[in-house]
């Protein structure tokens, strides 16, 4: 079943003498339940991209559908309605709340608008405990490593059943070992819970956890990748759509280097 | 030209990122300024302060007190500006590392600061000169309202006043200057950032916290105890250590109790109030629980200034509300002293008689009393037990309410058989309601020369036609006793003008001096002389009352001068008000700045903007709520016992002045409020 359906999308910013064009008639398709990396280099509209799937913005043209619900027509009520009950954002800041437990942080998006739900506390157990907060739960963020504050990022973001989860270079702020836990639990939650991700990030090391990888530069798209083989195959398939992106030849690493 | 080009741009940058701050401390400056413009041009217009001093016969008496009420403003000013300066100045820390890490001197960023301030100064002095223009003429308007002076006035336009006030401002301009340029050479290049409170994680509730928060309450609920009977408590600490250590002892623990509890207040309780809150499930929304974990975090950072804030706010109030009472008691104890708008005795009604022979519209009522010496043994609010020799003028019960229907603030009184009710402006001496309260009722009063006794129902001030006609005190019996009492008659008169007292009769009254005198010797105060009214004083500790006592100057004395007190310590308190109100205002809004992330984040999990909205007002009208309950609790209470000490003065003014204070912190709060969620929108 398809879940994002993004149809002649673009995006300009600027006025008439200066203008930027962020996104240029991008056009792709998300099935339900995939793991869909957004590769590019910079400048090619991918961040552009996760704030209009996410309605933080509005394109100038095109449409995007989530779960058959047109974004582009949405208001800012139905906007933050639809972000709370049918998306899950995981940031590369974690963009955690430093005065709330880890608990609070978690449940936050629950607690918006009543009624609260009467299985909040179930929920808290079941999504502590598939990325291991457990003990963790009565603790504040800034007392917490990189890592586990990003899995708290994770666990908010999937605790509202979201049909989408977006994450955006959500390894950006952290280690190799604690970015290689992470894409662990992520690939985790869409195994488990069967949730769309789709993921913005430069790191093919990052990209190779997903099941799919769509490139795109100067704002359309380019090409797209699919897991096919093992990880490293996948890996290796990926810095070659990099090197043939950005014009030229790379030297090939393995996942070792993580 | 190259050093002022750069000035310029930085002024011009630094204007567009930092407007709202900007803007706020020039406003700030501008109405500062405005009002002590206006006081400055009210000292130098020297014709209207002989008009309005001409009431209480002294001229420099009013100048003196305005030149004294602006060089507190100054003074306050200064300590304000210089507060407000470096609390904005360190919301910029990480501004001033990034240029300092690029290289900039600091002499550079000093001149660069300067140019800043120079034009915060330069919009808020014209603004300030503007208004204060304005604003003068508004308050002399209320001047001359408030000592009952009939006099039309205009905008005051003094030369000498901007002069004096520019060269003010200026001398603070150059001193901030100063200060800033020290502030940034001091500055360290890895100072990226503001060292905040959101930087460290909530502190968990301790049992420290517990205790702190159940001293906090008990201190203050000892001064709540305390404040309902201070008395009663001065008189057992005075009888238990001696007058001068029990009294101060106990008022200074008081004190101390208030000033720890206020402390523990901020501190302990009402952090672990809001965590108890924060934790139940009525708190499981947003809406409900961020304004409590918002309200522990600035509990948290801000308690000392939520603590000054409280202070300043109780002596604000309990001088502003103090200033009320007093203008109020002033023009009651003119009514109570003078009921009716020419009050005389035997003696002196023949000459208002005689005045007022060819005005129509003239009532006089008249009002018998006999006049007899009295003993009664009275406990007094010290816990001491006396006896005291007095005179007595009593009236009949009948004629007393006789009079109540043109006098309705007398209490109504029911007296049966021996039974007889105390008239005495000092009430308050001799019962209280509440805790530790105590009265007089039943205790025996012996008229030695008469033989005869009564026992004491009730003890009130209010005296019939006032007290002015009266020599001592007065007491109410049932119209049998009275007819019983031998005892010599002494009326007294009251007479009303349906058109008021002409102002030539008034005039030809006032200059009567004339007097009726009462012997207060051992032998009269004993039974042993019949008590004898004299024109002449026959001793020097003998009762005297006037012969003519005129309503209309009395009362425009009183407002000359409680009104002229009630003006300058009003002016203060706006200033005050203002002071404290931008104190919070931009404390909240420096904290707003470090909360815009969460905010944004916020928006971003889906947070309708309904609900945010609701939450930034909740926590921003907690802030400034909080202490102005507790402020205005403790003036309240200071306010209470200001009353008690004058005998019960009535408080209406005081809380029309205590609402407007109220009103305007709370419109202060609101557009804090505002301007924070207006932001949190275009995020």
């Amino acid at each position: 079943m398809r879940i994002v359906s993004v149809d002649h999308l673009s995006k300009t910013y600027g006025h008439r003498l200066n203008r930027v064009v962020a996104l240029n008639d991008l056009s792709f398709s998300i099935d339900a339940g995939e793991f869909v990396g957004v590769m590019g280099p910079s400048g090619a509209g991918k961040s552009t991209l996760l704030n209009l799937l996410a309605t933080f913005d509005q394109p100038t043209t095109g449409d995007i559908w989530i779960d058959k619900v047109d974004l582009t027509t949405m208001s800012a009520t139905s906007s933050a309605r639809f972000r709370r009950e049918d998306l899950g954002f995981i940031f590369q800041g974690f963009d955690l709340l430093n005065d709330l437990t880890v608990s609070a942080n978690i449940t936050l998006p629950l607690t918006f608008v009543p009624p609260v739900p009467t299985d909040l506390k179930a929920r808290l157990v079941a999504v502590s405990e598939l990325l291991g907060l457990t003990p963790l739960l009565t603790r504040y963020p800034l007392q917490l490593s990189q890592g586990q504050r990003q899995r708290v990022a994770a666990a908010r973001a999937i605790i509202t059943r979201p049909k989408l989860l977006l994450a955006d270079e959500p390894t950006g702020s952290l280690d190799s070992l604690a970015a290689t836990e992470l894409l662990r639990y992520l690939a985790k939650i869409n195994l488990e819970t069967d949730v769309t991700i789709m993921m913005v990030t430069h790191d093919a090391f990052t990209a190779s956890f997903c099941n799919r990888i769509i490139f795109i530069r100067d704002g359309a798209y380019f090409a797209e990748v699919t897991r096919q083989g093992s990880r490293q195959e996948f890996f290796n398939r990926i810095i070659d759509m990099e090197a043939t992106i950005n014009g030229g030849g790379r030297r090939r690493g393995g996942l070792g280097q993580a | 030209m190259e050093g002022g080009g750069a000035v310029v741009a930085w002024v011009k940058r630094s204007w567009a990122q930092h407007a709202g701050v900007s803007q706020l401390l020039a406003t700030v400056i501008a109405c500062l300024l405005a009002v002590m413009y206006a006081v400055a041009a009210l000292i130098e217009d020297r014709p209207l302060l002989r008009q309005i001093s001409h009431g209480v016969g002294n001229t420099t008496l009013f100048p003196a007190a305005l030149v004294v009420l602006l060089v507190v403003m100054m003074l306050f000013s200064l300590t304000f500006i210089l507060y407000i300066n470096r609390l904005l100045l360190s919301r910029r820390d990480g501004e001033f590392g990034l240029y300092r890490r690029l290289g900039m001197p600091t002499g550079r960023l000093g001149v660069n600061l300067f140019g800043e301030l120079l034009v915060v100064f330069v919009l808020g002095w014209l603004g300030g000169i503007l208004g204060g223009i304005l604003v003068s003429k508004l308050l002399a308007m209320i001047l001359l309202r408030l000592v009952d002076v009939s006099q039309t006035v205009g905008l005051l336009i003094s030369p000498v006043a901007i002069g004096e006030l520019t060269g003010y401002w200026g001398l603070v301009l150059l001193l901030l200057g100063v200060l800033n340029a020290w502030y940034v050479r001091g500055h360290g290049l890895l100072q990226f950032w503001t060292p905040n409170a959101a930087k460290k994680p909530l502190e968990a509730m301790s049992g420290r916290h517990v205790v702190g928060a159940v001293g906090g309450v008990g201190l203050l609920g000892l001064v709540v105890v305390f404040a309902q009977a201070p008395t009663v408590w001065t008189s057992r600490a005075a009888h238990a250590f001696g007058d001068v250590v029990g009294l101060l002892g106990v008022m200074i623990a008081c004190l101390c109790a208030a000033v720890i509890g206020v402390y523990l207040l901020f501190a302990c309780t009402l952090p672990v109030a809001c965590d108890w809150l924060a934790r139940r499930r009525w708190a499981q929304q947003a809406s409900r629980y961020l304004p409590l974990i918002s309200l522990q975090r600035r509990f948290r950072a801000n308690r000392h200034s939520l603590w000054l804030t409280t202070a300043l706010t109780t002596v604000t109030l309990t001088v502003i509300g103090g200033a009320a009472v007093l203008y109020q008691f002033g023009q009651t104890v003119v009514s109570q002293d003078i009921a009716q708008p020419i009050v005389a005795t035997a003696s002196g009604q023949s000459v208002v008689k005689q005045a007022l022979a060819t005005t129509p519209g003239v009532t006089t009522t008249q009002l018998n009393t006999k006049l007899v010496a009295g003993r009664v043994r009275l406990r007094l609010r010290s816990a001491h037990e006396t006896v005291e020799k007095n005179l007595y003028q009593v009236v009949a019960l009948s004629d007393y309410r006789r009079l109540r229907q043109t006098q309705p603030q007398l209490p109504d009184l029911h007296v049966r058989g021996r039974q007889a009710v105390m008239i005495t402006a000092g009430e308050r001496l001799y019962q209280m309601r509440g805790i530790g309260g105590w009265t007089n009722a039943g205790r025996v009063l012996r008229l030695p020369q008469t033989g005869t006794h009564f026992v004491l129902a009730a003890i009130t001030n209010g005296f019939p036609l006032g007290s002015s006609g009266y020599f001592d005190r007065a007491l109410v019996v049932s119209d049998r006793q009275y007819a019983q009492l031998a005892a010599p008659v002494v009326p007294i008169y009251g007479t009303r003008v349906r058109a008021g007292v002409p102002a030539k009769v008034e005039k030809q009254l006032i200059a009567n001096t004339a007097m009726d005198y009462a012997q207060s010797d051992h032998a009269t105060l004993s039974g042993h002389r019949a008590v004898r009214v004299v024109a002449k004083a026959p001793g020097q500790n003998d009762f005297g009352r006037d012969a003519i006592s005129l309503r209309r100057p009395a009362l425009h004395e009183m407002h000359v001068v409680f009104g002229f007190v009630l003006f300058v310590i009003l002016l203060l308190g706006a200033v005050f008000m203002v002071a404290t109100a931008s104190i919070l205002l931009l404390k909240q809004l420096v904290a707003a700045r470090f909360e815009q992330a969460d905010r944004i984040t916020l928006r971003r999990l889906g947070m309708p903007q309904t609900v945010l909205t609701k939450v930034i007002y909740t926590q921003t009208m907690a802030v400034f709520a909080l202490p102005l309950l507790v402020g205005g609790g403790g003036a309240l209470i200071l306010i209470q016992w200001l009353q008690g000490a004058l005998d019960g003065s009535p408080g209406g003014v005081a809380f029309l002045v205590f609402g407007i204070y109220a009103a305007v912190y709370l419109v202060f709060a609101w557009l804090t409020a505002m301007r924070i969620d207006r932001q949190a929108q275009r995020q």
